[in-house]
């Protein structure tokens, strides 16, 4: 990043913002400003909307035992270059409010939720401060990410009530929908009002799935944590592991070899592939038309043996390491590879034709579910979903990483925001990802599979973006001695379950499940 | 439509895996030296080192490797053995005696 | 006598075989999605593993929980003596084709109750989506009745059946043809398969016909299923019997019943593949279209009983 841009940011800003910029400075990840607690919103807000820049991350950091305060994290990812602005703020320990960003930045909203339950500190002003993970019988005053709360404490269980949006009227009803769902899957509520079958408004509860990895990981070692990243989301683990290691890779400054990041690539298009083969299927599925489903999910598996046969492993566990990859792909692979990629070609323009061809299923997909393309950028809306409401973000594309570099590609971006618009987004990508998988395959230089990470020093930062399937998702990692002192992760769904919400208003609720399935989103990785 | 069945008949048919599949980790004791590396590196501490035996226990195992790679006698390997269901949970420890 | 006689005979035959027709198009839509699929007798042993186990009943529920399984599944019985299979004789002092599609509307309006009663929100969205679409589909079904009726000159099954056999090709009227297809679409309707319900759905919000079971488990649900697939059975016999009963047997001798008998089967299973196929090739359609198709049905049958007029 340029020193000017950094200038050009703080000279941008109003006086009576500027006033609460403490210190700046330039390191690796973009600019560092560490800034009053109390003018954090306004300055946030500010690049959040002058510069357009996205909300990346907001978190907080028990720093109580080295500089007797919290820190407090805003990442924001400026538009158009690869650069990033981290603002910190101190919040002192006897004074755990801090002002509530959300009125300057939509997206805040859980995150602020998040801090408070996590770590107990406050957002003032915030308009909603239910806890998002931990409630039903948590009792209030245990905060699980603060150092002082022992990773096996015990917690009596303290019943709390959590109330519910109401929508009243007459002829409106209440439908909760789940944890526990009729068909074998996440657990998740849904609280639907509606007046008769339209839906007027949807309330989505999560953190049924919540385990805790960002307090376990703090208490792994770095080599060890590469298996625990590759679970938080199962069918994301080999992007999420990806993040991981390339976050202590930075934190090491060891640069990876070519060939690694060459086969880094690989096998993360390998896993987008599958994973979107699965989400068209399950589109299909949710539509009733089976025999499409039923092809989609055919070509999964037979995406799944492929990688079974290169690496050992359907997900593709097991292959990331820190410092590059554990498995090559040797001759005779790659040109089982590029046979499967042909055939799954072939075979998926078939299933395109097929459903596109078939006016039931069309009339299902078409203007069901459509996400505005406002609602998505206040939103902050990533990856696929994102695409297909207009916003052109892609972390491959705009900042780049493992060898995304030297590879040339697409981004698919639609406007019409609808469950349709998501399937065709979703379906070039499969094409996009099919080529990326030959081009890379194909000009993958000799070399080392992997570098000797010396283990980082304590006190380094380091945050790395992957664009998974689901989308961009973040870690964030501060060194401890030799495991992370704070892990942050951040997957895609995150950000986009709040989309949901929005999308589904004015449908009927028979077409919520299809609305659900063409989001494609992770109970799991959400609650962590 | 017209692709014919692919359902496999497994277990009819016995389902061959790839060579090189996470299975099952052996542990060969003639070269084991029981100096403890496996059971540091494991993640899910699933491998416990006794004075006499080596216990694994599948039940925790995740099937990463991690062992395989970290032993530097090479007494340990990820065979493709998968069918590792039992009926109790004793079942999926398994006890290797140590060869002196 | 000789008439309650086969009638026994031949509700035993629509009963035992109902699960195998259900079987046969799970076979079929299964083989076309390139999988194996279930055996075909696969509903008998679903049933043999129901009928074994206890049901739990929701605390909130009342006494039309208990009772509905058993409406159901006697309402089908006793239709399935007015309904005949292979020869053209049932107990028809017992009621006519009208009774038989009330019968229907019986059962179904006690499983609508039933859903309601444990208070839960699936089953009322479920009822009300039932009843929306059997609202246009009974005169549907009545009118294609009728128009059968009106060449027959009786609304007695057997009867119809028995003067369309006789009457043979001469009575081969566009009159039939639109009936049929108008029931079609009713028996799709009725039946809860694709385009209007999915019947091998988990997703709860979209159910129509499987929210209105949710709450039952048990051997109650075995009484459940087996109505539903016996009305399925039902649909299928009363169409070929009432519209195109060629093949069945006029006199009780042993030749004639044979053919009666393979000709019924012929047709069963010419009925559960165009089910398999028609499921199998489209999608569910969006919940307020379904009355457009319903009404498209109403209108083939309306059109059934003028073209009796006018041609």
């Amino acid at each position: 990043m340029n020193p000017k841009l950094m200038s050009e940011i703080v000279a941008s800003m109003p006086d009576e913002i500027a006033k609460g910029i403490q210190k700046t400075g330039l390191r690796e990840g973009g600019v560092w400003m560490t800034v009053d607690r109390d003018l954090l919103p306004k300055i946030a807000g500010h690049i959040h909307n002058s510069w357009g820049a996205a909300l990346v991350s907001m978190h907080a950091v028990d720093n109580r035992f080295i500089t007797s305060d919290f820190k407090l994290c805003v990442v924001l990812a400026l538009k158009g270059q690869d650069d990033f602005v981290t603002l910190v703020a101190s919040v002192d320990a006897k004074d755990p409010v801090f002002p509530s960003l959300t009125s300057e930045i939509f997206c805040a909203n859980w995150y602020e939720r998040e801090i408070h339950d996590m770590f107990g500190l406050r957002a003032k002003g915030h308009p909603d401060l239910r806890p998002l993970v931990l409630y039903d019988d948590w009792p209030e005053a245990a905060f699980p990410l603060r150092k002082d709360f022992p990773v096996d404490a015990k917690v009596p269980r303290v019943p709390r009530p959590y109330v519910f949006r109401e929508v009243e009227g007459e002829g409106i009803f209440v439908v909760p929908v789940g944890p526990v769902h009729a068909g074998v899957i996440e657990p998740g509520h849904f609280r639907f009002s509606v007046a008769g079958e339209p839906i007027i408004d949807l309330e989505i509860r999560l953190g049924y799935a919540h385990k805790g990895i960002e307090k376990l990981s703090e208490r792994l070692d770095y080599a060890k944590g590469v298996h625990l990243a590759e679970r938080i989301s199962g069918d994301n683990g080999f992007a999420h592991s990806l993040a991981y290691c390339q976050a202590i890779e930075a934190l090491s400054s060891v640069s990876v070899p070519d060939r690694a990041r060459y086969l880094r690539c690989v096998f993360a298009e390998l896993e987008r592939v599958h994973t979107h083969l699965g989400d068209v299927g399950g589109i299909a599925l949710d539509t009733a038309f089976t025999i499409g489903a039923q092809h989609a999910f055919i070509l999964r598996e037979r995406m799944m043996d492929v990688n079974d046969l290169l690496t050992g492993s359907r997900f593709l566990r097991g292959v990331n390491c820190i410092g590059g990859v554990r498995k090559d792909i040797d001759e005779e692979g790659r040109s089982k590879l590029i046979e499967r990629l042909v055939m799954v070609k072939l075979d998926y323009q078939e299933f395109y034709d097929d459903v596109t061809s078939t006016p039931s299923v069309m009339d299902r997909l078409e203007t069901t579910g459509v996400l505005s393309c406002e609602a998505a950028s206040d939103l902050n809306i990533v990856g696929p979903a994102g695409r297909a409401s207009g916003v052109d973000r892609d972390v491959r594309r705009d900042h780049p990483y493992a060898g995304y570099r030297n590879l040339s590609f697409k981004v698919p971006v639609l406007r019409q925001g609808d469950v349709n618009a998501r399937f065709q987004v979703k379906s070039e990508e499969i094409m996009e990802s099919i080529s990326i998988i030959e081009q890379a395959i194909s000009n993958i230089p000799e070399g080392e599979l992997r570098a000797r990470v010396p283990v980082p020093a304590p006190g380094k930062t380091a945050m790395s973006l992957v664009e998974s399937p689901r989308g961009e998702l973040v870690h964030w990692i501060v060194a401890g001695d030799g495991s992370p002192f704070r892990h942050k992760i951040r997957d895609a769904s995150f950000h986009n379950w709040r989309a949901m919400e929005v999308a589904v208003l004015g449908d009927i609720v028979p077409d919520f499940p299809l609305v659900n399935k063409s989001f494609g989103l992770s109970y799991a990785g959400n609650d962590l | 439509m017209g692709k014919g069945v692919v359902t496999e008949r497994y277990p009819n048919i016995p389902y061959v895996p790839h060579d090189g599949i996470h299975g099952a980790p052996s542990f060969n004791m003639d070269k084991c030296r029981s100096d403890k590396t496996c059971e540091e590196i494991c993640p899910t501490d699933a491998i416990h080192i006794e004075p006499d035996q080596l216990c694994i226990d599948l039940g925790l195992c995740i099937f990463c490797g991690d062992c395989a790679l970290a032993c530097p006698h090479h007494a340990v390997t990820m065979t493709n053995e998968f069918e590792l269901a039992s009926k109790r949970r004793k079942g999926l420890v398994r006890v290797h005696a140590i060869k002196q | 006598m000789n008439d309650l006689l086969l009638a026994l005979i031949q509700a035993a035959l629509i009963l035992g075989l109902a699960p195998l027709v259900t079987g046969i198009i799970r076979k079929v839509k299964a083989l076309l999605q390139s999988r194996r699929g279930p055996p075909v007798l696969q509903p008998y042993y679903d049933l043999r593993k129901l009928f074994r186990k206890s049901s739990v009943i929701s605390s909130d529920a009342s006494w039309i929980t208990s009772v509905t399984p058993f409406v159901c599944m006697i309402a089908m019985m006793v239709a399935a003596l007015l309904v005949p299979v292979f020869i053209t004789a049932s107990f028809g002092s017992l009621g006519d084709l009208i009774v038989v599609v009330y019968l229907f509307a019986t059962a179904r309006f006690f499983m609508a109750l039933a859903a309601l009663d444990a208070g839960s929100t699936f089953g009322g969205m479920g009822s009300s989506r039932e009843m929306m679409i059997s609202a246009i589909i009974e005169p549907a079904i009545l009118l294609s009745i009728f128009s059968a009726a009106l060449i027959a000159g009786t609304t007695d099954l057997a009867g119809i059946s028995q003067v369309l056999v006789l009457g043979g090709t001469d009575l081969l009227r566009p009159t039939l043809f639109l009936a049929f297809a108008a029931f079609f679409i009713a028996t799709l309707a009725e039946n809860a398969r694709i385009p209007f319900d999915n019947p091998a759905t988990h997703l709860e919000l979209t159910m129509i016909h499987e929210a209105m079971l949710l709450e039952y488990s048990g051997k109650q649900l075995a009484l459940m299923e087996m109505a539903s697939m016996t009305k399925l059975m039902l649909c299928i016999t009363i169409a070929w019997s009432a519209f195109f009963p060629f093949g069945m047997a006029t006199e009780l001798s042993p030749l004639p019943v044979a053919v009666g008998l393979i000709a019924f089967l012929v047709k069963l299973l010419l009925f559960a593949l165009a089910i398999a196929l028609i499921e199998s090739s489209m999608a569910k359609m969006r919940l307020f279209r379904l009355p457009n198709l319903l009404t498209g049905s109403f209108i083939l049958a309306f059109l059934a009983v003028m073209s009796f007029y006018i041609l």
